[in-house]
């Protein structure tokens, strides 16, 4: 049979990082004590929300681009937890998104956190604010937010793409204290140059477990850990493994196929030193071209409705 | 015949021939089975509201999963026959995703009304209370309610039998002017304009970022530096001219040596061992987050900061 190549040896390794993960979550679960480091950006929320008190100016919340997916659900997280600390305080808060059902999530969820600190009239329904799906009307909208009501701190959390300058230079410009993450990598040295705090790479993920303490999410922060672990040793043993096997062993045989639809057979060559291609791991990762189709499949007839696929409106 | 008829494709289960009043009572039978869910899960006691959402998330999750993970069968045509029950399950997966991803867009549609609707409170209030900045309001409104009414338009204008390839070869006619107008002469512009400006913002925090404050930012400046001349060409010539110079003539290991120092060399090698491993890492880490926060919501076992 013929399938495209969806990789197997993947496959089973996201499967071995989902029990890593799993396993550490039964294992905080059961009341293991499980060791998180310090994270600076995350220490200065309670700094940047109390600043804001002071100054009586709103907090601002963007989850940048991102859409109702881990992205979005995880910086929403990190916004109630902020939102949750402003209410406390009294401070008025602005969550501008550029996605409309992460806006309908994200609705639910601030007005979830000022009725669970007994303050359901604190909630303003307009503090959750959908601006636009386009890019730069989205960053002309939030700009104009952070200029106008002179925000005191400014969270910049999710998918961010060419407006993450424009937002974090316009809250500078306001003297605005930020905090900010992005899971986009060529983001990250802009928010960096912009921004007071970074969250760089997955201590974006790892934000929601150092709020709250929460088994579960300690427990997949440590698996989280494991993972990376494992992935950064078999870049150093398979790096060791290459390099000795290209400079030391070589190839004495060759698969050959004898013409479509044939098998594939192994026949002896000449030895020479193995190219790229021909490597252990490449091989691991990369299977070879798969077999013919054998036999062909028979056909049937379409019904009427599935000839066409274009619809009406040509 | 109503345009947003004539759009849906005469395909599937879940559809009925263009325009016919079968395809009319299908959309409303729709309409008022997805309302009563809505409302029906509104009414249900909170204890069983995780479970049925939760179900729906790993159904959704699963097939998604399958989608991925399945053996996907080469040369897949629809008017063949399965051999095997690994084929079938590929084939179901391949025939179904238009139809998911349409289940999908609705709710993207229903969604982005509420959105609109947040957009409208927000600013319809601020005209209607005539807030210090109320013009601009009214001009977000006016231009919302504009570009709809003429996206619309020329979209009608361009459907059914030859409209398109008529409307191509006469696009004087007022909808299709008004919406090139509106947006490739007005929005695209106004876009290109905020794009611009990451120019002068790049300048400026870059200049905060590369002052020398310490061992660190003195890094990233030389660094920078280095990197920034590389892309000049003038200075390239002239750098590697004089590192071209100190090596001397011929293949020596003097000049090997000092070949490393050209300037497109260093550069390659800051990208190539520094740059690269280093975004590798962090792509490495925001892969496996990911992976653990999709784990934990298709298993219904993510836990928010506030739970």
């Amino acid at each position: 049979m013929q399938y495209y190549d969806t990789g197997y040896l993947q496959i089973f390794f996201v499967i071995l990082l989902m029990a890593f993960l799993l396993y550490n979550i039964n294992r905080a679960r059961k009341g293991k004590s499980l060791f998180i480091r310090r994270i600076p950006g995350l220490n200065a929320i309670e700094e940047a929300v109390g600043r804001s008190t002071e100054m009586g100016r709103p907090v601002l919340m963007v989850p940048g681009l991102s859409n109702l997916g881990p992205v979005g659900i995880q910086a929403v997280n990190i916004f109630a937890h902020i939102t949750r600390t402003a209410a406390k305080f009294g401070t008025p808060i602005r969550l501008c998104l550029a996605d409309a059902a992460l806006f309908s999530v994200a609705q639910e969820i601030i007005r979830d956190v000022y009725q669970s600190e007994g303050i359901p009239d604190s909630y303003d329904p307009n503090s959750v604010r959908f601006i636009s799906d386009r890019q730069f009307a989205f960053a002309a909208g939030v700009v104009g937010v952070i200029l106008r009501e002179k925000v005191a701190a400014c969270f910049l959390m999710g998918d961010w793409y060419a407006e993450s300058l424009i937002l974090a230079e316009s809250a500078k410009e306001v003297g605005a204290i930020q905090v900010a993450a992005s899971t986009v990598t060529t983001q990250t040295p802009f928010l960096i140059a912009a921004c007071d705090y970074v969250l760089i790479g997955d201590e974006f993920y790892a934000a929601s477990a150092y709020l709250s303490r929460e088994p579960v999410l300690v427990g997949s922060l440590v698996g989280q850990d494991w993972s990376k672990l494992l992935i950064a040793s078999i870049i150093v043993v398979l790096t060791v493994q290459a390099s000795i096997e290209k400079a030391y062993v070589p190839q004495t045989y060759q698969q050959t196929q004898e013409g479509e639809g044939k098998i594939w057979t192994t026949k002896p060559i000449p030895p020479h030193l193995k190219k790229k291609a021909e490597l252990f791991e490449r091989r691991l990762f990369y299977a070879h071209d798969p077999e013919a189709l054998t036999p062909k499949r028979e056909k049937r007839t379409l019904q009427p409705w599935e000839k066409d696929e274009s619809g009406g409106d040509q | 015949m109503i345009p947003f008829a004539q759009l849906t494709p005469p395909t599937t289960l879940w559809s009925a021939p263009n325009g016919s009043t079968l395809l009319w009572a299908e959309i409303i039978i729709a309409f008022l089975v997805g309302t009563a869910i809505v409302f029906g899960l509104a009414f249900i006691p909170k204890g069983l509201r995780r479970p049925i959402i939760g179900s729906a998330t790993f159904l959704g999750g699963l097939y998604f999963m399958l989608h991925y993970l399945w053996p996907t069968a080469q040369d897949y045509s629809k008017d063949e026959i399965p051999r095997n029950s690994v084929e079938t399950v590929s084939f179901w997966l391949q025939s179904s995703l238009p139809t998911v991803t349409n289940f999908n867009q609705v709710l993207t549609g229903l969604l982005l009304g509420l959105g609109i609707a947040s957009l409208l409170r927000v600013h319809i209030g601020r005209v209607a209370k005539k807030h210090k900045e109320w013009p601009y309001s009214l001009t977000l409104v006016i231009s919302m309610v504009v570009m709809t009414i003429f996206g619309y338009w020329d979209w009608c204008s361009k459907i059914g039998p030859g409209a398109a390839k008529a409307a191509a070869e006469n696009p004087q006619i007022f909808p299709n002017f008004g919406w090139n107008f509106l947006f490739d002469g007005l929005f695209v512009n106004l876009d290109a304009v905020m794009y611009s400006m990451i120019a002068f913002f790049i300048f400026s925090a870059a200049y905060r970022s590369f002052r020398l404050r310490s061992a660190e930012s003195a890094i990233l400046l030389g660094t920078a530096v280095l990197v920034m001349l590389s892309l000049m060409g003038s200075v390239l010539v002239g750098w590697d001219r004089v590192v071209d110079m100190m090596g001397g003539s011929g293949h020596g290991s003097v000049a090997t040596f000092m070949g490393n120092f050209r300037l497109g060399n260093i550069k390659d090698w800051v990208q190539n061992n520094f740059q690269s491993p280093s975004i590798r890492a962090i792509e490495f880490g925001l892969a496996i987050g990911i992976l653990a926060m999709s784990l934990r919501l298709w298993l219904g076992i993510e836990k928010g900061i506030n739970s």
